[in-house]
C-alpha cells in the first residue's frame, strides 16, 4: 500500500516536472495566436535550437547553467522576431490564407536541418546543475534535477505574467489581441506588437529547450514530438486561454507519466491523443476556450 | 494647422474622393457634413494615413504626412474618434484610456496620468465610476464617452471626430455636442464629420459639405445655415 502511494507520488511530481515545460511551450502558442490568430507551426524545433544552444553554451563555452539558460532565451526571442518578419507577415494579409502554417512548419524543418548539419545526429545529455541527487519524499524519490523545473517554470510564468498584466508593453500586447486598428489609431504600431509576440513565444521555447536538457535525451530531431504535444495541448485548453494552457500542460505531464506507469509506455502517446480527440469531439472551443465573438 | 490639398482616394476599388481640399486654422472647428457614403470617413482615414490617397497632399504643421502611417500620425498630434469607435472591449477603462497616451505612455508618470484622469473626469464623470470595469460592460453611450476621453488624454493638437453621434440616443448626442462645445472654450482645434448638420453647424466656426467625394459647398457655419439647399438636403426642413 505504501509503495502503491509512493509510487504514486512519485509519478505526479514527475509528472508536474515534464508538464511544466509543455506548459511553457504551450504558452508560446497562445501569445501569438491571441494577437493574430496564428501560431508558429515550427515551434517545437525553437525548443530544440533552444536545447542545442544550452550544450554548446554550457559544454564549450563554461557558461554556467542559468547564464547559459537566459541567453538561450534571449537568442530565441530575437529568432522568433525574424521569424514572424520572414515567414508570418506576409502571409497573414489576407485573413483567409492558411500559408503561414507551410511557412511556418518550412522554417521548423530548415532549422532542424541546420541543426543537424551544425550540431550532427548524435544524441547528448547535459549534467545537470543540481547533481543527479534524489529528492525523498513519502517513501518516493524523485530528482532534483526532475523537481527544479517546477520552481524555474513557475519564476518564469510569474515574470511572463507580471510582464503581460503591469508593463505598458504587455498593455500593448493585450491591446493589439483585443482590436489591430485601435492599436494603429492609439501610435502603436500592431505590426511590431506582433513580432514581439513572436519574439516572447520563441524566448518561452528556448526556456523550455534550455531546462530540458538534463532530463531528455538533446537531439536535431527532438522537436517535432514536443512542439505536437505542446500544440495538443494548447488546443484541447483553448488556444485563447492561458490558465487553461498551464491546468492542461500540467495535466498532459501527469498522465503520461501515469499511463507509462500503469499501463505501457508504449501506449503513452497514443492514450495522449486518444484522449485530445475525445476532448475535441466533446468541446471544439477546448475545454478551457470561448468562441470568439464577432464584435459589433 | 491642416490643410489637405485636392485629395483623390479609393475605399476598396470605389473612388471615394475626388479632389477634396480643406483647411483648418489652429483653434478652430471644421465641419465635414455629407450623407452616408459621400467620403467622409475616407476624408478622415486618408488624413490618419489609414486609406493611402492616389493624388494629393496632407499638410499637418508644415510637415507632409500624406504617405504616413496612422501609428505615426497619431503620434504627432492627431488624435481620433473613429466612426466604429474601437473600444478595446477586453481592457478596463482605465487601461483603454492609458492606450490614449500612444507611445508617451512610458514616459507619463502615475501623478501625471492621475492629474490629466482627474481633468478628464471633471468632463466625463461616468467613466470615474467605472474606471476598473471592462469596457465591453460599458453602454454605447460611455463607450463614446470613452473613446473621447482616449482621444483627448494625449492633449492632441487636432481632434478627429468622424460621426461622433453615430448610433446613440438623441440625449447623449446632445451631451456629446455639449462636450465638443466645451473643448472649443479649451482651444482645441477639431474636425467633426456629420450626417447631422444643424447640430454639426451650431458647434462649427467652418464647414464643407460634401457629396460623391466631392465638396459642393463651403463656407462659414452661420452662412451654411441660412442656406436654403443645405436646409433641403441636410436639415430636413
Amino acid at each position: 500500500m505504501e509503495e502503491a502511494l509512493a509510487s504514486l507520488v512519485q509519478a505526479i511530481l514527475s509528472g508536474l516536472a515534464i508538464g511544466c515545460l509543455y506548459t511553457l511551450i504551450a504558452l508560446g502558442y497562445n501569445l501569438t495566436y491571441v494577437v493574430n490568430g496564428t501560431v508558429n507551426m515550427g515551434q517545437g524545433q525553437l525548443v530544440m535550437i533552444g536545447a542545442m544552444l544550452m550544450v554548446t553554451f554550457t559544454t564549450f563555452l563554461d557558461l554556467p547553467f542559468f547564464i547559459a539558460l537566459i541567453l538561450v532565451g534571449l537568442i530565441l526571442g530575437i529568432l522568433g522576431i525574424l521569424l514572424e518578419v520572414i515567414s508570418v507577415r506576409k502571409f497573414v494579409q489576407d485573413k483567409t490564407s492558411v500559408n503561414w502554417v507551410l511557412s511556418t512548419l518550412a522554417v521548423g524543418i530548415i532549422l532542424q536541418d541546420l541543426a543537424l548539419f551544425i550540431w550532427g545526429p548524435e544524441e547528448t545529455r547535459l549534467v545537470s546543475p543540481v547533481g543527479e541527487g534524489m529528492f525523498e519524499f513519502l517513501g518516493a524519490g524523485i530528482y532534483w534535477k526532475e523537481l527544479m523545473m517546477i520552481p524555474a517554470v513557475g519564476v518564469f510564468l510569474l515574470l511572463l505574467m507580471l510582464f503581460y498584466l503591469k508593463s505598458h508593453w504587455g498593455l500593448w500586447l493585450r491591446a493589439t489581441a483585443d482590436n489591430k486598428v485601435a492599436t494603429n489609431l492609439n501610435g502603436v504600431n500592431s505590426n511590431y506588437t506582433v513580432a514581439i509576440a513572436f519574439g516572447l513565444s520563441a524566448l518561452l521555447a528556448g526556456l523550455a529547450g534550455g531546462l530540458i536538457t538534463p532530463i531528455y535525451a538533446v537531439f536535431a530531431s527532438m522537436g517535432l514530438s514536443l512542439g505536437l504535444k505542446a500544440i495538443a495541448v494548447a488546443i484541447v485548453a483553448g488556444l485563447n486561454n492561458a490558465k487553461g494552457i498551464v491546468i492542461c500542460g500540467l495535466g498532459l505531464g501527469i498522465v503520461e507519466v501515469l499511463v507509462a506507469m500503469y499501463i505501457s509506455p508504449g501506449f503513452r502517446e497514443m492514450i495522449v491523443y486518444i484522449v485530445v480527440i475525445l476532448i475535441l469531439f466533446i468541446k471544439p472551443n477546448g475545454l478551457f476556450g470561448t468562441k470568439e465573438t464577432i464584435k459589433v | 494647422m491642416l490643410k489637405c490639398s485636392e485629395l483623390f482616394a479609393n475605399y476598396g476599388s470605389v473612388a471615394a474622393l475626388k479632389g477634396i481640399s480643406i483647411e483648418v486654422q489652429s483653434g478652430e472647428i471644421v465641419a465635414v457634413i455629407g450623407s452616408n457614403g459621400a467620403g467622409k470617413t475616407t476624408l478622415i482615414n486618408s488624413i490618419l494615413g489609414f486609406v493611402k490617397p492616389h493624388k494629393g497632399t496632407v499638410i499637418f504643421e508644415g510637415q507632409d504626412i500624406t504617405n504616413i502611417p496612422a501609428h505615426k500620425t497619431t503620434n504627432l498630434g492627431i488624435s481620433v474618434v473613429p466612426e466604429a469607435r474601437e473600444v478595446f472591449y477586453s481592457l478596463t477603462v482605465k487601461e483603454n484610456l492609458r492606450m490614449g497616451l500612444k507611445k508617451e505612455i512610458g514616459k507619463v508618470k502615475q501623478q501625471e496620468l492621475e492629474d490629466r484622469l482627474v481633468h478628464l473626469f471633471d468632463t466625463f464623470p461616468r467613466l470615474k465610476e467605472r474606471i476598473n470595469q471592462q469596457a465591453g460592460t460599458l453602454s454605447g453611450g460611455e463607450q463614446q464617452m470613452l473613446v473621447i476621453s482616449r482621444a483627448l488624454i494625449s492633449n492632441p493638437k487636432l481632434l478627429l471626430l468622424d460621426e461622433p453621434s453615430l448610433g446613440l440616443a438623441p440625449i447623449i448626442v446632445n451631451e456629446i455636442f455639449e462636450i465638443i462645445k466645451t473643448l472649443k472654450k479649451e482651444g482645441i482645434t477639431i474636425v467633426l464629420v456629420e450626417q447631422i448638420a444643424n447640430k454639426a453647424l451650431s458647434v462649427a466656426d467652418k464647414a464643407y459639405v460634401i457629396e460623391n467625394g466631392k465638396i459642393v459647398m463651403s463656407g462659414s457655419a452661420s452662412e451654411l445655415k441660412e442656406n436654403k439647399d443645405i436646409a433641403k438636403a441636410y436639415l430636413g426642413v
